[in-house]
C-alpha cells in the first residue's frame, strides 16, 4: 500500500511537471513567433560589411581595374596591354599595341578601352570563361586613330541600346571629342567646345556629362550634342559617372560633397479651357503653354479634349545629396546592377554608397594610397582599388542596401518621379529597375480599410448591442445572438468572395441609390416614428416592445421602395444617366470597382460580431438592478439604457471597439479580394488600396527567400504582429481602468 | 418610445423621451441582420440554381440567327430598364466564350424544343443543343427518337470509357518498376558524385527491364489504342442553332434531355448533381467537376491540426486553470495566449513559411532528403507545416474553451475528491477532466470550424489550386505529410479570384462556397448545442 502510494505521488509529480511544461510550451511558442519573425526581418537593418582587403602588387604602371561578372576578384590592365587576373595569372593582351598605354578603362558591363601613345584606341572585352574556352582579348571595334598630339587626360566608353553599338568619348583640358560605333564604322558626335577635367558616358549612349576645368557640370543630350537644362547644378565639380544604367548622375565636388542628379521627364501643357489649370500647385492661365514636370499629368488630363498635352524635354537636377566625403574625391565607381556606388578621396578614405537611399554603407581608410582607379563589383558585391603598389580588393556584404528606415517610412524622388512619392512596388520590366519598397503604402492602405470599416461596423454593432441587451424583448435576444455567432462563423474567403464578385459590380450598377439609401437612414426612423404615433394606443400598449423592429422594417422598406424609383430619373436628370462615368468627366474621380466602400461593408461584416459580442456582454453584465432602480424611479427603457446601463458599460464597449479594429487591421481575405489590390496612397471612397495582410498574402509566394522583398514583407508581418499585441494590451488595459473608474456602480 | 408612458398624454412630442434612440437601434439590429441573411440567401440561391437542371431555351433573334442556351440571369441594367439577358450557350469549342448577352427586344420567338440536351464533359465544359442524331461505338447511327437504342449506345461508350481508364491504369501499374529504374538512372546522372560504373549499371537495369516488360507493355498499348479509335469514332450529334457539333462519346460524362424532365426527375438530378460535386475531382482548371480533392485535404488538415492542437491547448488551459498560482509564468502564459488570439492569421502563415517550412523543413532536406535538393521535400509547403500552422493558430481557442470548461466544474469537486484521499492528478483525470470534457469539446469544434474557414495562411504553407495527388494513397508509407494539398477555402478563393474565365468559374465557386458555409455553420451549432447543454447541466448541479 505504501509503494502503491508512493508511485501515485511520483504520478502525480511528473503529471504537474508536464502540465507545468505545456503551459511554458505555449509561452515558447509565442517567443518563437516573435524570435522567427524578427529574425527574418533583422538582417535588413544589418551594417554593411567589408571584408579585410587582400592587396595584389602588379606591374609596372597599371592602368585600369574592373570585375568580370559574378566574380569578386578583379582584374587589372597595364600599360603593356596585359589582362591580368588579380593572381596574377595572365587573361589576355591586347594586339594592337605596340607602344605603352597612356590610358584606360573598364567600364561596368565589361567594356574596357585603351588610349595607346600613337594615338590609337582599342574597344574590347576580356572574354571570361572557363578553363575550357580560351580567355582572351576580343576587340569589338575597330582601332580609332585619334590625334597623337593631344595630351588626353582619360577616356570612357559606354555600350548602347542595341548589341553591337557604342561610343567613346575622350577629352583634354583643351578639347573633348565622342565617336560612335555603329555597323561597323566609327562617326564622330557632336559635342559643344571646350576641354574637360572630366566627363562621363550614360549607359544607352543618351547622355554625356562633360566637366569643364573650372568645375562646371555639363550635360550634352547625344548624338545631336545639345545641352540638357540643369536645375541648381553642383559647383567645383571633380569627378562625374552615370549610375543605374544612365538614368542617374552622381557628380563629386573638389569639397568632397556628392550629388545624384536625375533627369526628370516633363511635358508641356497647352490649357485651351476658359478657365485657369491647376496641377499641382502650378497655375496654367486659359491659353497658356507651360512645361511641368511629368507627374501623372497626362493621366489626371486625359479626360479633358481642350487640354492639349505634348512631351518636352527633360530637366536633371540634384535629387539626392549622400553623406559628404571628408577630403577631395580622386575616384568613383558604379556597380551597375545593385545602385551601389564607392568613392574614394585623396586622403586614402573609401566610402561605399546606395544611390536609393542616399545613404552611406561603409566609409573605411584604404590599405593603398592614393588610388587612381576604383572599380565595384557588378552586383556590389566587392571593391576593388588602385594604387601605386598594386590592387586592394575586399568583398562587400550588404545585401539590402536601398532599404532603410528612411526608405519604407518616408517619401522618396524615384527614378522618372518629379516629386518625392510613397510607392510600394516591388518589380518591374528589367534589371535596372529601380525597386520602390516604402512599407507607408501598405499601412495607409490598412487604415484606409480599417476606417471604412468602423465606419459601418461600428455604430451597427455597438446600436445594435445596445438593442438587444437592453431594449427587446428576451425572444429575440434568442434570436439574434445566435445569428451574430453565426455570423461571426461566416469563413472572412466566403465573404470576400461575395463582395468581389457579388457586392461590387452591383454597387457599381446602382451607386446613386445606394448612397441615396444611406442618406436616407434618418428618414426611416422619422417614418417608423410618425408610424408609431398613428398606431392606436390600445394597440401601443398590447404588443410587445418588440413591435419597433417590425415598425423599423416597413419604413425601411418604405423608404427603399421611394428611393429607388427615385433615383432612376435623377440619375438620368442629375449626372446623364450614369453617375460613375459623370464623377470621372466632372471631377476627374475615377471608380474602381473594387473600393473602399466595398472593402467597407465587407470588412464591417467580420468586425460586426467581434465588436456586437463583446459590447452585448458587457451590456448585460451590468446589473439589472441598476436599470430596474432607474425605471422605477420614472426614467424611460432608452433614458436607463443611455444614461445607466451605457455608462457603465462603457470599459466593455471601448474594449470592443479596440478588438474590433484589431481584427479589421490583420484581416486578409476580403481586403484580398474585395480591394482591387493597388498600393494607392488616396483615400477616397471609390478607390482600392492595397494592405499589409493581403501584401504578405500576394507576395510572399513570389519572393525568394532572404531577398530584400522577403525581409520587407516580415517587417510588414511584424509590424502587424507587433499592433496585434498593442491592442490586444490596450483594450485590456483601457477595459481595466475604466473600469476601476466606474466601479461604484 | 416610452412604455411607460403617462396615459393622460396619449400623442408625446415626436423625438420626446428617446423614441428616436430606440428605433436607431432597432433599425441598427435590422441591417445587421439584413446583412447576415442577405448573404446567407445569396449563396444559397446561386448556388441552388447550379444544382438544379435549368431548362435549355431555342431563341430565334432579329437577324434570323437561333441560339440555344440557358438563360443565367438577366445583367444589372441603369435606369430602371431592363438589361440583356445573359445566356449560357456552352459548346466552348465553337466561339471560346461559353456565354452570351442577348437583348431581349432582339428574340422574337423564344421556345423549349423537347429534343434539347445538355451535355456534361470531361473536357471542355458543357455542350448545348438539340438532338440530331448519335453515332454508336460500332459507327452505327442511331436516328432521333429511338432512346432506348440512344441510351444503349451512351451506356455502351461508358462502360468503353471505363474499360479504358481500367487498362491505363494497369498499363501504368505495369510499368511502374522500369518508370522507378529510369528515375534512379536519371538522379544518378545528375548527381555530381555517381561513378561511372554505377550509372553504367543503373542504365543497364533500366533496359533489360524495358526488354522484359515489352511484349506485355505492347499487348496492353494494343488494346488501349483500339479502344481509342473505337471511342474516337461515337459521337452525339447537336444542332446548336448555328452549326451541328459532333460530341465525342469519349467525352461524355452525363447527357440530360433537360426539357423533358418532371419534378422529381429534376430533383434526383440535383441529387446526382450534388453527389457528384460532393465525390468527384475538379475539372477544366477548377471550374468543372468536383470538389473531392479539397473536401478530402480539408478534413485530413484539420485532423492532423487536431492531434497537434488538442494535447498542447488542454496542457495550458489545465496549467493556467487548475496547476498555476499566481507566478510570473503563469502571467506570462496568460498574457501569451490573450495576445495570440488577436494575432492576424497571416502572421501565422508568415511565421509557419520562416519557421516550419524553411527553418524545420529546410533541416529535415538536408539532414534526410540531401540525394533530392535541390528540388525540396519538407522543405516547401505540405500539409504537414500547413497543419501545425494552424495549430499554432487555434491554440487560444482550444484553450479558451477549455479554460470555460474547467470553471464550470464545481470547486466543491475537487475539495470533495481531494478530501476523499485522491491526489491531484487522480483528481485531475478522474473529476475534473471528465467533467469539462465538453467545454473541451467545445474547443475541438470551434478550432475545426476556424481551420476550415482559413486561407491566408494556408496559401503560405502548403494548399494549392490543383494537387497532383492526394496526401494518402496506396503507395507506402500511405500518408505523404510532405505533400500539397487542396483545401476547400483556398478552392473558393482560387475559384473565384483567379479563373480565366469568371462566368463559368461563377456556379463552381457558388456551390464551394455553399458547401464551405453549411460545413461551418453546421459544426458551430454544434457547439452552440454543446455549450448550452453542459451549461444548464452544471446550473442545476450548482443550484
Amino acid at each position: 500500500m505504501a509503494r502503491r502510494g508512493s508511485s501515485e505521488r511520483t504520478k502525480d509529480r511528473i503529471a504537474a511537471a508536464v502540465i507545468r511544461c505545456g503551459g511554458g510550451l505555449v509561452v515558447l511558442l509565442v517567443a518563437v513567433m516573435v524570435l522567427g519573425i524578427t529574425l527574418s526581418a533583422l538582417p535588413l537593418f544589418l551594417r554593411a560589411r567589408l571584408a579585410p582587403p587582400s592587396i595584389a602588387a602588379t606591374g609596372e604602371a597599371t592602368l585600369a581595374v574592373g570585375f568580370p561578372e559574378r566574380s569578386g576578384r578583379p582584374w587589372s590592365l597595364d600599360a603593356r596591354g596585359v589582362v591580368r587576373e588579380a593572381s596574377g595569372a595572365i587573361l589576355a593582351r591586347l594586339p594592337e599595341v605596340a607602344v605603352p598605354l597612356r590610358a584606360a578603362v573598364h567600364e561596368p558591363g565589361g567594356l574596357q578601352a585603351a588610349l595607346d601613345a600613337s594615338g590609337l584606341l582599342t574597344v574590347g572585352r576580356v572574354r571570361a570563361g572557363r578553363a575550357a574556352d580560351a580567355p582572351g582579348w576580343q576587340p569589338l571595334t575597330t582601332p580609332l586613330a585619334l590625334d597623337p598630339e593631344v595630351a588626353w587626360l582619360g577616356l570612357a566608353v559606354a555600350a548602347g541600346g542595341d548589341d553591337d553599338e557604342l561610343a567613346v568619348l575622350v577629352w583634354s583640358a583643351a578639347r573633348t571629342a565622342a565617336w560612335s560605333w555603329r555597323e561597323g564604322a566609327w562617326s564622330e558626335l557632336a559635342l559643344p567646345p571646350g576641354g574637360a577635367r572630366a566627363a562621363a558616358l550614360a549607359e544607352g549612349l543618351a547622355t554625356a556629362a562633360l566637366v569643364r576645368p573650372d568645375g562646371a557640370l555639363e550635360l550634352v543630350r547625344l548624338p545631336d550634342g545639345r545641352p540638357e537644362e540643369l536645375g541648381l547644378p553642383p559647383v567645383d565639380v571633380a569627378l562625374v559617372c552615370f549610375l543605374d544604367g544612365g538614368r542617374s548622375l552622381l557628380a563629386a565636388s573638389d569639397d568632397g560633397a556628392l550629388a545624384l542628379l536625375q533627369a526628370q521627364r516633363r511635358v508641356e501643357v497647352r490649357n485651351g479651357t476658359s478657365r485657369s489649370l491647376r496641377l499641382r500647385g502650378v497655375v496654367v492661365e486659359p491659353g497658356a503653354r507651360l512645361v511641368v514636370p511629368d507627374d501623372g499629368v497626362g493621366r489626371t488630363l486625359a479626360h479633358r479634349d481642350e487640354v492639349e498635352i505634348a512631351p518636352a524635354a527633360s530637366q536633371w537636377r540634384v535629387v539626392r545629396r549622400p553623406r559628404a566625403l571628408g577630403a577631395r574625391p580622386i575616384a568613383l565607381a558604379a556597380a551597375d546592377r545593385s545602385r551601389g556606388f564607392a568613392v574614394a578621396g585623396a586622403d586614402g578614405s573609401l566610402a561605399v554608397y546606395n544611390a536609393t537611399t542616399g545613404s552611406r554603407r561603409v566609409a573605411t581608410m584604404w590599405p593603398i594610397a592614393p588610388l587612381s582607379a576604383l572599380a565595384m563589383a557588378p552586383r556590389g558585391t566587392a571593391v576593388a582599388g588602385l594604387g601605386p603598389s598594386g590592387i586592394a580588393f575586399a568583398g562587400l556584404d550588404d545585401p539590402h542596401s536601398e532599404v532603410s528606415l528612411r526608405t519604407l517610412l518616408l517619401p522618396r524622388i524615384y527614378e522618372g518621379y518629379a516629386r518625392p512619392r510613397l510607392v510600394w512596388q516591388t518589380s518591374g520590366g528589367d534589371d535596372s529597375f529601380e525597386r520602390k519598397l516604402s512599407v507607408t503604402p501598405l499601412i495607409l492602405g490598412t487604415l484606409k480599410a480599417t476606417a471604412y470599416a468602423m465606419l459601418v461596423a461600428v455604430p451597427l454593432a455597438l446600436l445594435a448591442a445596445v438593442y438587444v441587451s437592453q431594449l427587446a424583448p428576451p425572444r429575440l435576444q434568442a434570436v439574434v445572438k445566435p445569428a451574430v455567432e453565426l455570423m461571426a462563423a461566416v469563413p472572412s474567403v466566403v465573404v470576400g468572395f461575395l463582395a468581389a464578385l457579388w457586392l461590387a459590380p452591383r454597387l457599381e450598377a446602382f451607386l446613386l441609390p445606394a448612397l441615396m439609401s444611406l442618406v436616407a437612414l434618418p428618414a426611416v426612423v422619422l417614418l417608423a416614428l410618425l408610424g408609431w404615433r398613428v398606431l392606436p394606443p390600445a394597440f401601443r400598449r398590447r404588443t410587445s416592445a418588440g413591435i419597433e423592429l417590425g415598425l423599423v422594417a416597413a419604413a425601411a422598406a418604405a423608404v427603399l421602395a421611394v428611393v429607388w424609383w427615385v433615383a432612376g430619373p435623377l440619375e438620368r436628370l442629375l449626372f446623364g444617366g450614369d453617375l460613375t462615368r459623370w464623377l470621372f468627366a466632372e471631377w476627374g474621380l475615377r471608380y474602381d470597382q473594387r473600393n473602399a466602400l466595398v472593402v467597407g461593408v465587407a470588412l464591417g461584416f467580420a468586425v460586426i460580431p467581434v465588436i456586437f459580442t463583446v459590447a452585448e456582454d458587457a451590456c448585460s453584465s451590468v446589473p439589472r438592478s441598476l436599470t430596474h432602480a432607474a425605471r422605477a424611479l420614472g426614467a424611460t427603457r432608452w433614458q436607463a439604457a443611455t444614461r445607466m446601463v451605457l455608462p457603465a458599460a462603457s470599459p466593455g464597449l471601448f474594449a470592443a471597439v479596440f478588438l474590433g479594429f484589431g481584427r479589421a487591421v490583420g484581416e486578409t481575405m476580403i481586403v484580398l479580394m474585395a480591394s482591387g489590390n493597388t498600393a494607392l496612397t488616396g483615400l477616397g471612397p471609390f478607390d482600392g488600396m492595397r494592405t499589409m495582410a493581403a501584401a504578405i498574402a500576394v507576395e510572399i509566394p513570389e519572393a525568394a527567400i532572404g531577398t530584400t522583398h522577403y525581409r520587407v514583407l516580415f517587417v510588414t508581418g511584424l509590424l502587424l504582429f507587433a499592433f496585434s499585441f498593442a491592442i490586444t494590451t490596450a483594450a485590456g488595459a483601457v477595459g481595466r481602468a475604466l473600469r476601476s473608474r466606474y466601479a461604484r456602480f | 418610445m416610452p412604455d411607460s408612458e403617462p396615459r393622460v398624454l396619449p400623442r408625446p412630442p415626436l423625438l420626446a423621451h428617446g423614441g428616436a434612440g430606440v428605433l436607431t437601434t432597432a433599425l441598427a439590429t435590422l441591417l445587421v441582420l439584413l446583412m447576415l441573411a442577405v448573404l446567407l440567401w445569396v449563396v444559397a440561391a446561386n448556388a441552388a440554381v447550379w444544382f438544379w437542371p435549368a431548362p435549355v431555351w431555342e431563341l430565334e433573334l432579329a437577324d434570323g440567327s437561333r441560339v440555344v442556351g440557358e438563360i443565367v440571369r438577366r445583367e444589372p441594367a441603369r435606369d430602371g430598364g431592363l438589361g440583356p439577358l445573359l445566356l449560357k450557350v456552352g459548346n466552348r469549342e465553337l466561339g471560346g466564350d461559353d456565354h452570351l448577352a442577348v437583348d431581349e427586344a432582339a428574340i422574337i420567338v423564344r421556345r423549349r424544343p423537347q429534343d434539347a440536351v445538355a451535355i456534361e464533359r470531361s473536357v471542355g465544359g458543357e455542350a448545348l443543343g438539340r438532338f440530331l442524331s448519335c453515332r454508336s461505338l460500332e459507327g452505327e447511327a442511331v436516328p432521333p427518337g429511338d432512346d432506348q437504342a440512344l441510351a444503349a449506345a451512351l451506356a455502351a461508350a461508358a462502360a468503353e470509357r471505363r474499360a479504358l481508364r481500367r487498362e491505363r491504369a494497369r498499363h501504368a501499374r505495369v510499368r511502374r518498376p522500369l518508370t522507378e529504374a529510369e528515375h534512379a538512372f536519371e538522379r544518378l546522372r545528375r548527381s555530381s558524385a555517381a561513378d561511372a560504373h554505377d550509372l553504367a549499371d543503373a542504365e543497364r537495369a533500366a533496359a533489360t527491364l524495358r526488354e522484359q516488360l515489352r511484349p506485355r507493355l505492347e499487348t496492353l498499348e494494343a488494346a488501349i489504342r483500339e479502344r481509342e479509335r473505337r471511342l474516337a469514332g461515337a459521337a452525339v450529334i447537336l444542332d446548336t442553332g448555328a452549326v451541328s457539333l459532333e460530341v465525342g462519346m469519349a467525352t461524355v460524362e452525363r447527357l440530360t434531355w433537360s426539357n423533358r424532365l418532371g419534378p422529381l426527375q429534376r430533383a434526383l438530378h440535383a441529387a446526382g448533381s450534388a453527389l457528384r460535386f460532393l465525390f468527384s475531382a475538379p475539372r477544366e482548371a477548377n471550374t468543372e467537376g468536383g470538389v473531392f480533392p479539397a473536401l478530402f485535404g480539408t478534413v485530413l488538415m484539420v485532423l492532423l491540426m487536431s492531434v497537434a492542437v488538442m494535447p498542447l491547448g488542454v496542457l495550458a488551459a489545465v496549467y493556467l486553470h487548475e496547476y498555476a498560482g499566481d507566478g510570473p509564468l503563469q502571467w506570462v502564459a496568460d498574457r501569451a495566449i490573450h495576445n495570440l488570439a488577436g494575432v492576424p492569421s497571416i502572421v501565422f502563415g508568415m511565421f509557419g513559411l520562416a519557421f516550419f517550412v524553411y527553418g524545420v523543413g529546410g533541416a529535415v532536406d538536408r539532414s534526410l532528403f540531401a540525394d533530392e535538393l535541390p528540388s525540396p521535400t519538407f522543405g516547401t509547403g505540405g500539409i504537414l507545416w500547413a497543419s501545425l500552422t494552424l495549430a499554432v493558430l487555434t491554440i487560444p481557442v482550444v484553450v479558451v474553451a477549455t479554460r470555460e470548461g474547467l470553471q464550470a466544474v464545481p470547486s466543491s469537486w475537487r475539495e470533495g475528491a481531494r478530501a476523499l484521499g485522491a491526489n491531484r492528478l487522480q483528481t485531475l483525470l478522474q473529476i475534473v477532466l471528465p467533467a469539462a470534457l465538453p467545454g473541451i469539446l467545445t474547443g475541438l469544434i470551434l478550432a475545426i470550424s476556424r481551420a476550415a474557414g482559413e486561407v491566408a495562411p494556408l496559401m503560405l504553407t502548403g494548399a494549392v489550386k490543383l494537387a497532383p495527388a492526394l496526401p494518402v494513397d496506396g503507395e507506402p508509407p500511405f500518408l505523404h505529410l510532405h505533400r500539397k494539398f487542396m483545401h476547400l477555402s483556398f478552392h473558393v478563393y482560387d475559384v473565384s479570384m483567379q479563373s480565366p474565365n469568371i462566368e463559368a468559374a461563377k456556379p463552381m465557386a457558388f456551390a464551394s462556397t455553399l458547401l464551405l458555409l453549411v460545413l461551418v455553420v453546421v459544426v458551430n451549432l454544434t457547439a452552440i448545442l454543446v455549450r448550452r447543454r453542459v451549461r444548464a447541466a452544471y446550473r442545476v448541479l450548482e443550484g
